[in-house]
């Protein structure tokens, strides 16, 4: 993952996969509830 | 055809006819202007930056909050004197309604800005009397951009509350190019480059405003018809 | 089964996919050289942007349809495309400056991608605000139409702004990792979040669509 000589940038790669998995999932939770909720 | 211009010249005399009558709209628009343009005076460092560089900025800037704070009353005349349903159920042709409601918009919005360049041109010290011809025929393609857009968009707001917020908030996106385009020839205008320098640019806001004018005539019967 | 049921199982194979990519992306593509390991971004920023336009075309597309056939179900279609499409552009949006700090040391840049999906994000939104501004089904389904057709006709006028704009204003010379001149691994771990992120939509909007059969005022 970190190779030797490349920069230490890694921690924004972790923060944006976090965030976009969040959103990703959360939404696609957010549709199923509403699903769930529907008569 | 000619049915379709006679019909839209005869709403845009009537829209005008009423909006001149009381002249508050049209007051208040000019007054909005010159404070604009005073707001964005004191809103700057002079000894910074040079008036000339921010000037295309200021101008546009300016030109497009005047044109969606007129555009608001487009419709609100109708709706108050609840002539809007009288007009819908004659038979006119809703293409000529548009055309007419555009008319009567690019008229306002015309001499708002035909108000606000002198206006601009004397507070912040710019000359633009050489070349006068070649920026009063740019501002006048690009506000027929804005105002096509614009009319469409005051029609979709127009029984929806807050419209006065909804309609920049909707129509701002689509004011961009335009307003980019608009802003680069200026530049190029004021500081004396030839308009070859920006034929990208003209040729941009002349596609817009093909496109956008012949699909809000289009889709304008969409807004008013059930 | 019932077409809310096949849009989860799609969402979830698509999320399994999703998993499948930050795993293949994380430990099994090589770091690049230059950007380090911020790079892995592009996996997850240049989908989601392909997404969020996907979702502008097809809102523009069944607008156009319902205008066409007055079928509501093109109206409902729009609404669910238009509110994915939303989410993909927030991943997309927050993506965005993370990559551009560490890489081009700035959080923000107008570069095309950036600047068409802030677009695409307004007018995502305004289209929804005036969904839920209008009561009446059969208006709100014409004006939201409108809005839409609109909305799709614009994309290519900003694209056109954003080329000329960057023509005039040369950006900073900035790595650009466009897909032929990625090497293999890197690409083919593209194109698998390419294929991840359209199954995602697929399943989302498939959701959305399905309960989305009480709008009135969920706009």
């Amino acid at each position: 993952m970190w190779a030797d000589g490349t920069p230490p940038t890694g921690g924004y790669a972790i923060a944006a996969y976090v965030i976009a998995a969040v959103i990703l999932i959360g939404y696609s939770f957010m549709l199923y509830r509403r699903g769930s909720k529907a008569p | 055809m000619s049915g379709l211009l006679r019909d839209a010249l005869v709403i845009a005399r009537k829209d005008l006819a009423l909006e001149l009558r009381t002249k508050t709209g049209l007051g208040s628009a000019l007054v909005f202007t010159a404070l604009v343009l005073t707001v964005f005076n004191f809103g700057r460092d002079p000894t910074a930056v040079a008036a000339l560089d921010l000037a295309p900025s200021i101008l546009w800037v300016t030109f497009t909050f005047a044109a969606v704070l007129s555009l608001n009353r487009a419709f609100q005349l109708e709706l108050e004197n609840q002539a809007f349903e009288g007009l819908l159920v004659s038979p006119i042709d809703r293409r000529s309604l548009y055309l007419g409601k555009l008319f009567a918009n690019l008229v306002f919005v015309g001499l708002v800005e035909a108000v606000g360049l002198p206006l601009f041109a004397l507070f912040f010290n710019i000359p633009i009397l050489h070349v006068l011809l070649p920026l009063a025929a740019l501002i006048a393609v690009a506000t027929v951009g804005f105002v096509a857009v614009g009319t469409l968009m005051s029609a979709l707001v127009i029984r929806v509350r807050f419209a006065e917020l909804m309609l920049p908030v909707l129509l701002l996106p689509f004011l961009i190019p335009p307003l980019v385009g608009a802003v680069q020839v200026t530049a190029r205008l004021l500081a004396g480059r030839p308009l070859s320098e920006v034929s990208g640019w003209l040729r941009l806001l002349l596609a817009y405003d093909v496109v956008f004018v012949s699909l809000a005539a289009l889709l304008f019967p969409a807004t008013v018809d059930e | 089964m019932t077409l809310k049921t096949r849009g989860r199982s799609i969402t979830l194979l698509g999320l399994l996919l999703l998993a499948g990519v930050y795993v293949r992306a994380i430990w099994f593509t090589p770091v690049e050289r230059t950007q380090g390991g911020a790079q892995k971004i592009f996996y997850l920023h240049a989908p989601a942007a392909w997404s969020t336009l996907l979702a502008m075309g097809l809102v523009g597309l069944a607008s156009i349809l319902y205008l066409m056939m007055k079928d509501e179900r093109f109206d409902r279609f729009a609404a669910a495309s238009a509110e994915v499409g939303t989410a993909f552009a927030c991943v997309m949006l927050t993506t965005g400056p993370l990559w551009g700090k560490p890489v081009w040391g700035t959080w923000w840049t107008w570069d095309a991608r950036l600047t068409l999906t802030l677009f695409l994000f307004f007018l995502f939104i305004g289209y929804q605000l005036l969904r839920g501004a209008i009561a009446e089904p059969g208006t709100r389904a014409r004006y939201a139409a409108v809005l839409g057709i609109f909305g799709m006709v614009l994309v290519p006028f900003i694209h056109l702004s954003v080329y000329l704009f960057r023509t005039l204003h040369p950006q900073p010379i900035v790595l650009k990792p466009s897909a032929p001149s990625l090497p293999g691994d890197m690409l083919a771990t593209l194109l698998f979040s390419f294929l991840t992120f359209t199954v995602l939509y697929i399943g989302l909007v498939t959701q959305r669509y399905a309960t989305g059969a009480g709008d009135a005022h969920v706009g």
